[in-house]
């Protein structure tokens, strides 16, 4: 019996309902899945460990103070549209690039760290980078002559787009979910999802027969049934009740799913719990929520080979970007935790000798507008990301950092530019480096082909070959 | 707080208590089969609050409980 052909035939039940759901309607997706992973190479001597780690900047992070202009004609341009929001040129963090031919920039005051870490190579910005059905001109957005994302400027919309990458389809199905509905197979461990989650449920990481793995950032990370396995009497018998419901013969599809979820998701956990219980890391970390989250992310990946897995994705939200008001304070604040978040963890990879394994990218909602409303910003579009690992080519901009005077050929009014970038380059760059065939990118990534053919030449080049 | 006054009365009698958390929680949801391992396992404790407590921990634990039909 292979695993293609268990995979294929046997009961979706036997299967942790984490990786499959356990109805009748998705063993049609389990055998299409299975047909599809053969061309991977599922054994696990030949597959390095891979990890990417998605940190969502949730209501939309406005980078054009992140990442700003520092010679003096880009600057007063700068300074000129944000008004009493721009920064001090002075205080600006100078980034020294590994290539010559770019616009000189530098970064919050708030991101030493961050400073760092790019002139050091290992992070990298993607600027002006946004959602896109197509690649879209000025004259194409007033006179609607192109197609536009759905509910562009609206939150629920954007931030689903940027989990999705499909902004002409609500469908709440995320890029990485498609990618572990093909790739989960390659993992030996069929009991953990490959998709794990900080942040609970999420767009990202759903597919059609994948969903995430939702973990803590305390204790050992996952969350089992209070009591169950312990040794005292009434745990004891709680334990062995519990079984009992969950062993019974249900008819109705959602006890039976509901019962295999509990059932699971406590084998999981005890497996889990195992693994990520007895790493011990010696990388300090911050107090804030998004270290701590990348601390567990971190436990995790040094967990692997107890884990049996060699492909992860890794999904944390870090909310609050929505900055009507007060820009500069929340800024100042947020950005700081970013900076040392994303230092921690470059520093616990390198701890772990698995930096070239794990790559971490920024996403938000959108950019915000480069005009000041009085003391914030509004809803935008393009906007600048951040990647980070010993894989990414890092000390580069890539993309095209915009003018930032108003009226330019970018700007639909208040200094919301249209994006020069998509998601789908950025994330197809993602995807290839993390090993989807060209043709599974056609698949998990639908527009793509209006931006780029895959090839042997990547979409952007942030990753390392 | 939840006052389980009434609920207390019962942990003397299991089959008693296991239906009157039926009716209470599980709009009389709960299945035979359900309810007798339920009384199985309270059967194995004192006649206190230990009862009352795994009773409603087991009902709502249960699928019979956690789904709504």
């Amino acid at each position: 019996m292979s695993r293609r052909k268990f995979l294929g035939t046997a009961s979706c039940a036997a299967i942790g309902t984490t990786t499959f759901y356990s109805t009748l309607f998705n063993l049609g997706m389990a055998n299409a899945a299975a047909g599809r992973t053969a061309k991977y190479n599922i054994n696990p001597a030949n597959n390095n460990y891979k990890a990417l780690v998605c940190i969502l900047l949730a209501g939309g992070n406005d980078s054009f103070n992140m990442l700003v202009p520092t010679d003096n004609s880009a600057y007063n341009a700068y300074a000129t549209t944000r008004s009493n929001l721009a920064l001090a040129q002075n205080s600006l963090l100078g980034l020294t690039p590994t290539s010559g031919n770019q616009v000189p920039l530098g970064l919050h005051p708030a991101m030493p760290e961050v400073q760092q870490l790019f002139n050091t190579g290992d992070l990298a910005f993607v600027s002006n980078i946004g959602t896109l059905v197509e690649p879209t001109t000025l004259t194409q957005y007033n006179n609607g002559s192109a197609n536009l994302p759905l509910g562009l400027f609206s939150h629920a919309d954007q931030i689903q787009q940027w989990q999705t990458s499909v902004p002409n389809n609500r469908s709440a199905q995320g890029w990485g979910g498609r990618m572990a509905d093909i790739l989960q197979a390659m993992n030996n461990n069929q009991n953990i999802s490959m998709s794990i989650s900080l942040s609970g449920r999420n767009v990202f990481q759903s597919g059609n027969s994948t969903a995430e793995y939702t973990i803590r950032n305390q204790g050992t990370g996952s969350i089992g049934i209070t009591g169950y396995g312990e040794s005292n009497v009434l745990d004891q018998l709680r334990t062995q009740a519990v079984d009992n419901l969950m062993e019974q013969q249900y008819n109705d599809i959602f006890k039976k799913t509901y019962a295999d979820v509990v059932s699971n998701a406590q084998d999981t956990h005890e497996i889990f719990s195992a693994a990520v219980g007895g790493v011990n890391l010696t990388t300090q970390f911050a107090q804030s929520e998004l270290s701590q989250s990348l601390q567990m992310i971190a436990r995790t990946i040094a967990a692997r080979n107890s884990l049996n897995v060699c492909r992860q994705t890794f999904f944390v939200t870090f909310g609050g970007w929505d900055h009507h008001d007060e820009l500069t304070n929340n800024q100042n604040a947020m950005l700081g935790v970013v900076s040392q978040a994303l230092n921690d963890f470059n520093n616990v990879m390198n701890e772990l000798g698995v930096s070239n394994d794990v790559t971490t990218f920024t996403i938000s909602d959108f950019g915000r507008t480069l005009t000041s409303n009085g003391n914030g910003t509004d809803h935008a579009w393009g906007g600048n990301v951040m990647v980070m690992g010993g894989s990414v080519n890092g000390g580069q901009v890539y993309g095209t950092y915009p003018d930032l005077a108003l009226n330019s050929s970018l700007d639909v009014g208040n200094g919301v530019l249209i994006p020069t970038l998509s998601t789908d380059e950025y994330f197809a760059e993602l995807a290839r480096w993390f090993g989807v065939t060209d043709t599974d990118l056609l698949t998990i990534f639908p527009n793509l082909l209006n931006f780029y053919t895959p090839s042997s030449s990547p979409p952007i080049g942030f990753m390392r070959v | 707080m939840l006052d389980f006054t009434s609920e207390m009365e019962l942990v003397g009698n299991t089959t008693a208590l296991v239906n009157r958390l039926d009716i209470l929680l599980a709009c009389g949801q709960l299945s035979g089969n359900t309810k007798t391992i339920m009384v199985n396992a309270l059967e194995q404790l004192d006649a206190d609050d230990d009862r009352l407590m795994l009773g409603i921990y087991l009902t709502m634990i249960a699928p019979d409980y956690a789904i709504l039909k």
